[in-house]
């Protein structure tokens, strides 16, 4: 035999006896300190998005099928589980589920009031985020509930499916939103919603004032005319806070008080 | 006493006149992503060192015991690398059983640390450098303070980053490796406190 082929074997012998004894070391210290993990949680964990966002409360989605399996948490905390996951995990774990609380959400932006709609009243250059506005009680538009306009949710946003329109207005692009809920939870005026991405008939409006006040300040803005609730077939539409609200068990999407609305404040949403 | 002197100078020397972050250079990916707070830093910097001092302890012996005799030197980097990696193994079951929180929040960089230059470069060193078992001991122990040194201080300064308005520009990871470079500036000004 050559030198080479010796030097090579040679090589070879020892490196694989080195790793057998590091092999079976490892393997005997894998017996040892073995963790008995319940065989349901990496199930569990595999059904989950796996986007590791937080949103649920705890540290990731593992930590969340941890405490599935424990029953410290439901599922419906997940806000980004598909619907055929969750009833899959509830299979798993022996539990009955709404499976109507998981079809996909996405953010809805509440407010019409852009540079064409809303009264402007001043404008502050320094002013750059949401947040120091509400804290300095400086605002571009003279409606105390509308979007402000300085995008947090934009910057917030971990998936980048908020942009800013041209007219001053947050944007949501659904195929990007994952309903994750930050943005609805940093906007100081709580405009944003999370609604399920269905057809669905909503007002886009939180202005709790009436009538004039709301005139004054924008001219896409709720004024509490009544006229919706009056013409709806199916009487689906009540009023909170001054604001009509649609009962989407009753609502057909027949489009009337999209037709009758004056204002142009409710709107047909999330059509795909 | 010489015995002594030479010990404290191999040690001082491991830990600040050539610290492996900040003079060498090594070990930067898990200096930049593990130090976002002091929990997981401290923690990474434990698993570090008990990999770096058991490796080199092992990769020594199997060096001069094994290699040395067989005339097969050039294998060294792989055993080591080896070595490493069942090290890294052992300190991951460990963790998973003893501290799963720790083994939660680290994530990737615990298998990671099989990679971690600074433990193959300690092991490698040991072997150049022509150190007895006593003082690769000592090197590596030295190497292992220094490193979690570095990342303690980077922590430190990252945590009370989170306080401060940060230019736009600079946000994120630019403004980490400013103040790695301060802190290295700083380091080399020990350049030379043990001859």
């Amino acid at each position: 035999m050559s030198p080479f082929i010796v030097t090579v074997l040679w090589s070879s012998v020892i490196l694989l006896v080195i790793g057998i004894v590091f092999g079976v070391m490892l393997g005997y210290f894998s017996k040892i300190l073995a963790v008995h993990e319940d065989p349901r949680i990496v199930k569990i964990a595999e059904l989950l998005p796996g986007a590791n966002c937080g949103a649920c409360g705890f540290t990731g989605c593992a930590n969340l099928a941890e405490n599935l399996v424990t029953g410290k948490a439901s599922i419906e905390k997940c806000k980004q589980t598909s619907n055929g996951a969750a009833s899959e995990i509830a299979t798993i774990l022996g539990i009955e589920i709404d499976s109507s609380n998981f079809s996909k959400k996405v953010a809805v932006i509440r407010c019409q009031g852009n540079l064409d709609n809303a009264t402007q009243q001043v404008y502050v250059k320094d002013v750059s985020s949401c947040k120091l506005a509400t804290t300095l009680k400086i605002f571009n538009k003279a409606c105390l509930y509308s979007c402000i306009g300085y995008g947090d949710c934009v910057d917030i946003c971990p998936f980048e499916a908020i942009t800013m329109d041209k007219k001053g207005l947050p944007v949501v692009n659904h195929s990007l939103c994952t309903g994750c809920g930050m943005c609805v939870d940093i906007c100081p005026r709580n405009v944003i919603v999370l609604a399920p991405l269905e057809k669905q008939v909503m007002a886009l409006c939180v202005n709790q004032k009436k009538g004039k006040e709301v005139k004054d300040v924008c001219k896409a803005g709720c004024t509490t005319c009544m006229l919706c609730v009056k013409k709806c077939p199916k009487n689906a539409i009540r009023i909170e806070n001054n604001l009509p609200v649609m009962d989407r068990n009753l609502c057909d999407l027949c489009g009337i008080c999209v037709e009758v609305c004056p204002m142009k404040t409710i709107r047909l949403i999330n059509e795909k | 006493m010489e015995f002594l002197k030479e010990i404290f100078t191999v040690l001082i020397n491991s830990i600040f006149a050539q610290n492996f972050v900040f003079i060498r250079f090594l070990a930067l990916c898990s200096f930049v992503g593990m130090t976002t707070s002091m929990e997981n830093s401290i923690g990474m910097g434990g698993a570090v060192s008990f990999v770096t001092v058991m490796a080199s302890v092992i990769s020594y012996a199997l060096y001069y015991f094994i290699l040395v005799p067989l005339h097969l030197e050039y294998l060294q980097t792989i055993t080591f690398i080896l070595t490493i990696a069942v090290f890294v193994q052992l300190v991951e079951l460990y963790l998973k059983k003893a501290v799963p929180t720790l083994y939660r929040a680290m994530g990737i960089y615990l298998p990671l640390i099989a990679t971690n230059c600074m433990i193959l470069a300690v092991t490698l060193l040991n072997i150049t450098e022509q150190y007895s078992l006593m003082m690769a001991i000592v090197f590596s122990i030295g190497a292992s303070i220094g490193y979690t040194l570095a990342l303690i201080l980077l922590a430190g300064i990252r945590i009370k980053m989170r306080y401060i308005t940060i230019p736009k520009f600079l946000q994120g990871y630019p403004i980490i490796f400013i103040a790695a470079s301060f802190i290295a500036i700083a380091f080399l000004g020990l350049q030379g406190i043990a001859r």
